[in-house]
């Protein structure tokens, strides 16, 4: 036995686009009206509906909303009555694009928050582990100031490590034999700081370090391809962007920024066991007080956070806040 | 046209709450009301999972999408992978396709009006439908992210529309909607609709084109359904 239903639909190709993006794409993702190519083909322009939610002890909430336009396109060629998708960006690639529109907006913040950490940088477990090199060159041109053999180093594969501190002018090739680096000034001078001063050389370095880390962050991501001590910017960033967005240095819940955290980066984080690792971040950032703690809450150094407020607009551009009491 | 019919929907056994995931939970809910006719589906019957499932985060910008979550459906009482194939059959044409995996199949329709979502109160077994629309659009007049919802019923004479919204936890009632303000809301999505079959119990054929009118075939119920 066969029941018939009969259902009218819209033909046009917007409507056909909103079926493909919700099977395909993602929710928040909308079609806006088609546009004719010069090959006669048709283009769909896709617009993103991005709601950002921040919620803060008490559960007062305020919702911001972006609008991104122009995110990506789906490609029609219309025959007979029918419309035949011929490309289409990626769900993937969307949440790049979104991602990155987000990371102009919060640029200014990055740069301010790795200066902000510049002496302490260095303090942190994953900074001490992936530039590791950093510490041992820094640590034998202070402690000795013995020159080092630019071959022992290209050997050890650590001269690109070098070279950012010959960069950062706490290491020279010497003059007189150019095949090898010697400290500068700058860190013969800053040793005997240290040493006046009974503190350990290690400090030191960790404090070079911090700095050639703020000053390089892009290099050593990108070029050097060491992406695990950036946990520590993007966790820090994903706090103060919520707490500027809300407009307060509200306590916000760990859980909330650790979600946002996967959003702004491509993470290996996916389970509760690696939330456990968020937490031992953020007891890091704690550590050298560039975010603060109580219980499951973050809220962030005051003095930081009121730095940080002029860029606020920065942060809501393109947004619109929703009215008192609408969630996500 | 009157009142149609009303979805039969237990909110004790079919509810799933969800803050965030309101497609995902909009999805699970369709499929604790199949299972209700259907005990042989292969599907979690244990409502806590469905809840785990709805509450899910996908973590992105974009929100997710069908074929996305379909690959975590809560099955044989855990979430599990579900290792079947995501078959697409190209129907009418390649966007307008019916997703499958080993137990339902699912449909998108961008339907010509409130009209077009009567026919599916009228099968022998009501079929949940999945709505999409703008709310804060409908609620306060601005442009917002996509929200999904089942619909309960609609009555024509009082033009109100009678939902099941997945983030009203305490209400155990339809949220009720008038036409006037949700049609603007819906007609920003398309007048997206999404409905939910088991693939193996009814049959979906593409019907000639008639004008902008499309005819879908439901094999009707076997003796299996109760």
């Amino acid at each position: 036995m066969k029941s018939i239903v009969t259902i009218s639909e819209l033909q046009n190709i917007e409507a056909v686009a909103m079926k493909y993006i919700v099977q395909n794409l993602g929710c928040n993702i909308r079609p806006l009206k088609a546009l004719s190519e010069k090959d006669g083909s048709l283009r769909v322009p896709l617009q993103a509906i991005v709601p950002r939610q921040v919620t803060k002890r008490d559960h007062e909430t305020k919702v911001f909303i972006y609008n991104l336009e122009d995110i990506g396109s789906l490609h029609y060629r219309k025959t007979e009555n029918k419309f035949n998708l011929i490309s289409s960006i990626t769900a993937k690639d969307i949440e790049i694009e979104i991602s990155n529109r987000f990371k102009i907006l919060t640029e200014s913040i990055e740069k301010e928050i790795l200066i902000e950490g510049k002496a302490n940088w260095g303090k942190l477990s994953w900074i001490k582990t992936f530039l590791s090199p950093l510490y041992t060159i820094v640590i034998n041109l202070a402690s000795t100031s013995k020159p080092i053999s630019i071959d022992s180093l290209r050997t050890a594969d650590i001269w690109k490590y070098a070279k950012l501190l010959i960069n950062e002018h706490y290491a020279q090739i010497d003059s007189e034999r150019p095949n090898q680096i010697i400290p500068t000034n700058k860190l013969t001078m800053a040793s005997e700081e240290y040493y006046k001063s009974n503190k350990h050389i290690h400090n030191l370095a960790e404090e070079i370090v911090g700095g050639v880390f703020a000053n390089n962050y892009f290099e050593i991501k990108k070029e050097f391809h060491i992406n695990s001590p950036t946990a520590y910017v993007d966790t820090t960033k994903v706090y103060y962007i919520d707490a500027l967005r809300y407009g307060e240095n509200i306590p916000i819940h760990e859980k909330n920024l650790f979600y946002e955290y996967l959003k702004i980066g491509d993470r290996s984080f996916r389970s509760e066991v690696n939330l456990m690792q968020f937490r031992t971040l953020l007891s890091e950032l704690e550590f050298v007080k560039l975010l603060e703690k109580q219980g499951s809450y973050v809220s962030g150094n005051p003095k930081f956070f009121k730095n940080l407020m002029v860029y606020r607009d920065n942060i809501l551009e393109g947004s619109v806040q929703a009215p008192k009491g609408v969630t996500f | 046209m009157g009142k149609t019919k009303s979805l039969p929907f237990k909110w004790s056994d079919f509810f799933v709450p969800s803050d965030t995931e309101c497609l995902l939970a909009c999805f699970a809910m369709s499929a604790r009301y199949w299972a209700e006719f259907f005990p042989e589906l292969k599907l979690a019957k244990d409502l806590d999972v469905w809840k785990e499932f709805a509450n899910r985060s996908f973590v992105s910008y974009r929100g997710t999408y069908i074929k996305e979550f379909l690959r975590k459906i809560p099955k044989s009482n855990e979430v599990i992978e579900v290792n079947s194939e995501i078959k697409t059959n190209n129907l009418e044409e390649p966007t307008s396709q019916v997703v499958e995996f080993s137990e339902l199949a699912i449909k998108t329709n961008t339907l010509e009006d409130l009209n077009s979502l009567v026919p599916f109160f009228r099968t022998k077994i009501i079929i949940p439908q999945i709505i999409f629309f703008n709310q804060l659009l409908m609620t306060h007049n601005i442009n917002g992210p996509n929200h999904a919802v089942l619909l309960h019923s609609i009555d024509f004479e009082k033009e109100k529309l009678y939902v099941i919204d997945s983030t009203k936890h305490q209400m155990q009632e339809p949220d009720v909607y008038d036409f006037h303000q949700f049609k603007r809301a819906w007609r920003d999505a398309y007048n997206l609709q999404i409905i939910t079959y088991p693939k193996d119990m009814i049959t979906l054929v593409s019907g000639p084109n008639v004008g902008i009118t499309k005819q879908l075939y439901l094999n009707q119920f076997t003796e299996k359904s109760k």
